[in-house]
């Protein structure tokens, strides 16, 4: 095997947007990511990235394969997985890889996914409660029968809430996700390696909860005081979306300050393994990207988390790559073109200088960001519509605030709003305030820009899927239990009637 | 007037409930007896199913609540039928003394609580249903001749659709869905009506020879209505929520004494309104815990072509088709509203609406979804609010 291929490390930042990264973020004003702005220094940084996708399975799915997922058919997190797509891990494990990776949530592939993606281990949750208690305990049992039950889960946390207080709660919960444990999983990993090895992780900071260790509270908010109520909104988003709580401003700012303390523990933890992984002696050899698979929202047009839409707080993403021993990659470098989180996976083959034979292998929708033209460049994402809505039947006005789906397209210059109710929007982006300006649709000239967008967008999808329906959004659901348990008497009668 | 009239009524009538499973509301020309019952009966033309198959359709009825509520709304969830917290329409009448008697072909398809007697012959063992529905009715009226509630399921229509169309033709097969092959299909179609008529003549005769027609009420009515190629990718039912299967009709019979005058009720009523009707028809009182969870309302008032005691209400309808483009036997994937004269369809597997101006598009070939924003903002949250569970 030969030392000589890069090594890679790649670290998802779920739900980190643009605006926490490479200066001071707009809530705390203060700079969120100390230790990724002092890296950005040595590495090249993505500047005008975009996700792939409004959610966590759809834009990790895209990472891995470089492919849309109009393509790939992961639109949601309850969306089947396909189990034959070509992925960077895959060709990584065919060069001579040997992938790992660790995560704290069993349902963003390729967590559970690790044979399809050629990992030699990925623990998730799941497995590791496998790995770690081969006996059943009771604990286990019972928190494995909870996560069956969240009519219950949801009852006992309400109470919990309640007997020790909502903080406390949503603490226990954040610590949970804390990312410490997959970064010394990936330190202790990366240590045993004679050879190239692709190392991932997706931490989850500064994803819900929002709520670190105190000193970066601290720290985000200053003088500020945290809203109380910033707590309960974080557990009743919904709530929120729907009017519940009113405006409830002053917790919404204190929502943004923990979403920036979020972030500054998670570069706080990354410092750490940075410092180990210098002192090991293998950054030399190594190229680590970090980046985020899509954004958030912190209130803005009445939305929070994220899903749902195809709004710039959702989809620009932020994106760096550090390779000490690459010429292709400058330090302090930037590159302003448009670029995708589909981009990835060409790009990093061609930075571990795996041969080319792989691009015969696979259909991609990403680009080289290294080699292909980025110039007058288009791309199109999109936002899925609400799954089992009933879910939400307590929450009439979030169902009618998400009706139907939203498709856009954008390049440098503008950026094309379609909704399947009809309405239309066409923004502009003013790079030098780093806002988009939405543009006049009784302007003829708007109109024949939207027109001329909404004719390339279709364009792409066709490419991408011959039989694509602009007005249709399959939402590709994975069997369900029901389907599974449904009592064989009950099904051998359906049958008889010749309903299946 | 009706309460004074049935108070004497209550327990000494009989209430025949017949049921002829997918029969389309503009086939009732196919046999004279409909046209016969029609001079005889208040016909509700209007009458919205809130499923456009058997097992979701009849525990509306049965339970006066939507699926959504009663748990049954999805081919696969017959038995999550919320029984225990339930009243059913069966169960409230054999609380105020009636017999209650059922015939159906199968188990699956109705609740069977509060029966005395639920017979079930499937479609493999039925030869002669005539035969088999007027032993069940002579073996009743040996017992008694009043005070019986009686439930017949006719399947006839279903079971030759099943054979001759469902298995026959794909979901987008023009022998069945081409425009020149309407004709055929519904020349078919009425043939198996025809049949029903047949069907309904006999054991409505059967009936009023051995109960007293004087004391007999019946509600001939059906469950979903059936495609006949209209819209590609419904070959029989149960896929979309177009009128030509859940805009279904009922008529009510009333005995002469009753002094009703037979006319055509074109008001919108649902079928969560029948257990509420039958109630009231037959005094019998419902006690306040069911009454406070049912989401059906009477429309006893417009058979006295009371139409100001009556409020059109909007009525909600959703089904998962198994024979579908996109299958969704476990939970509904469609879903939709149709109140003042306009229908919203919302299609949960792709995300896409159509809205539909019924009074001007009565085939519902142009979807306004687009166009009529106003409406579909006034009708969407009657749609969420409608389902609830």
């Amino acid at each position: 095997m030969s030392s000589a291929k890069q090594s890679v490390i790649l670290l998802i930042f779920d739900s980190a947007r643009r605006d926490l990264w490479f200066g001071e973020s707009p809530r705390s004003k203060i700079s969120c990511s100390p230790f990724i702005n002092r890296l950005a220094k040595d590495s090249l940084i993505l500047d005008d990235h975009y996700a792939a996708g409004c959610g966590s399975a759809q834009a990790h799915m895209s990472i891995f394969t470089g492919q849309h997922p109009a393509r790939h058919g992961v639109v949601h997190n309850l969306s089947a997985r396909p189990t034959d797509v070509p992925s960077l891990t895959r060709i990584l494990a065919e060069n001579g890889y040997n992938n790992f990776g660790h995560v704290r949530a069993s349902f963003i592939p390729p967590a559970g996914m690790a044979d399809e993606f050629y990992f030699s281990e990925l623990l998730d949750p799941n497995s590791e409660e496998v790995r770690q208690e081969p006996v059943i305990s009771a604990r286990r049992l019972l928190f494995s029968l909870l996560r069956k039950s969240p009519r219950i889960l949801s009852f006992l946390k309400k109470t919990a809430g309640k007997v020790f207080g909502l903080e406390r709660v949503l603490r226990q919960s954040a610590d949970y996700f804390s990312g410490q444990q997959s970064l010394l999983y990936l330190t202790a990993k990366i240590r045993e390696q004679d050879g190239p090895f692709f190392a991932y992780s997706t931490l989850f900071h500064p994803h819900t909860p929002y709520c670190p260790p105190l000193r970066f509270i601290e720290q985000a908010t200053g003088t500020s005081k945290i809203d109380r109520l910033a707590f309960e909104i974080q557990q009743n988003m919904h709530g929120w979306v729907n009017g519940d709580y009113g405006a409830a401003e002053e917790a919404i700012k204190s929502i943004g300050l923990l979403y920036d303390a979020e972030m500054l523990y998670g570069d706080f933890l990354l410092e750490r393994a940075f410092a180990q992984w210098e002192r090991d002696g293998i950054l030399e050899d190594t190229i680590v990207v970090l980046t985020s698979d899509h954004g958030e929202f912190l209130g803005e047009y009445g939305h929070l988390n994220h899903g749902a839409t195809v709004e710039d707080e959702v989809f620009r993403t932020p994106c760096l790559i550090h390779a000490p021993n690459s010429n292709d990659v400058g330090a302090g470098s930037k590159i302003d073109h448009l670029t995708s989180a589909l981009d990835l996976m060409p790009s990093l083959l061609h930075l571990t200088g795996v041969i080319d034979e792989w691009r015969t292998q696979v259909i991609l929708d990403g680009k080289n960001i290294f080699t292909d033209d980025l110039k007058d460049r288009y791309l199109v994402v999109d936002s899925p519509p609400l799954v089992y809505p009933e879910r939400l039947s307590r929450f009439p006005k979030v169902q009618n605030k998400y009706r139907g789906f939203s498709r856009a397209i954008r390049n440098k210059k503008f950026k094309y709003i379609w909704n399947s109710s009809g309405e239309r929007r066409l923004l502009r982006y003013d790079h030098s305030s780093g806002f988009l300006i939405e543009m006049d649709l009784k302007v003829q000239k708007n109109i024949d820009v939207m027109d001329r967008m909404h004719e390339s967008m279709e364009e792409i999808y066709v490419s991408m899927n011959e039989s694509h329906n602009l007005e249709h959004y399959p939402l590709n659901m994975a069997a369900e239990k029901g389907d599974k348990n449904i009592d064989p008497r009950i099904r051998e009668q359906l049958k008889k009637l010749g309903y299946m | 007037m009706w309460k004074k009239i049935f108070s004497k009524a209550k327990n000494e009538c009989n209430f025949v409930y017949i049921l002829l499973d997918q029969y389309r509301n503009d086939c009732l020309n196919a046999h004279p007896i409909f046209e016969f019952n029609k001079s005889k009966s208040v016909r509700f033309s209007n009458l919205i199913t809130y499923a456009p198959y058997t097992l979701a359709s009849c525990h509306a009825v049965f339970s006066g609540q939507y699926g959504s509520k009663n748990g049954v709304n999805a081919y696969t969830r017959s038995d999550c039928f919320r029984s225990a917290s339930i009243d059913t329409l069966t169960e409230l009448l054999k609380q105020a003394g009636f017999n209650t008697y059922g015939f159906t072909f199968s188990h699956i398809l109705i609740p069977p609580q509060g029966f005395d007697r639920l017979r079930v012959i499937e479609e493999s063992d039925e030869d002669n249903i005539v035969g088999d529905h007027g032993q069940l009715l002579r073996e009743i009226a040996e017992r008694s001749r009043s005070g019986n509630f009686i439930f017949l399921h006719y399947g006839g229509i279903h079971h030759e659709v099943r054979k001759n169309v469902i298995r026959k033709y794909a979901l987008n097969d023009p022998d069945f869905f081409d425009v020149s092959r309407r004709e055929e299909n519904r020349n078919r179609y009425l043939g198996y009506c025809h049949e029903a008529g047949n069907y309904l003549d006999a054991i409505m005769g059967e009936i009023n020879n051995l109960f007293d027609p004087d004391k007999t009420v019946f509600f001939v009515t059906t469950d979903h209505g059936g495609s006949l190629g209209e819209k590609v990718g419904e070959k029989a039912y149960g896929a979309y929520l177009y009128d030509y299967t859940v805009r279904i009709w009922g008529d009510l019979i009333l005995p002469s004494s009753f002094g009703v005058s037979p006319f055509e009720c074109d008001t919108q009523v649902r079928t969560i309104d029948i257990l509420p009707s039958i109630m009231e028809l037959l005094n019998v009182r419902i006690p306040k815990r069911v009454e406070r969870e049912l989401q059906g309302q009477s429309f006893v008032p417009l058979t006295n072509n009371c139409r100001n005691e009556f409020t059109e209400n909007p009525a909600f309808m959703e089904t998962g088709g198994v024979h579908a483009f996109i299958p969704s036997p476990d939970r509904p994937n469609v879903r939709g509203i149709r109140y003042g004269g306009w229908k919203l369809i919302e299609y949960l597997s792709t995300s896409s609406f159509e809205l539909f101006n019924l009074d001007e598009d009565p085939n519902e070939e142009l979807n306004l979804y687009q166009q009529r924003p106003d409406m579909v903002d006034y009708l969407y949250p009657i749609l969420l609010n409608s389902a609830k569970g």
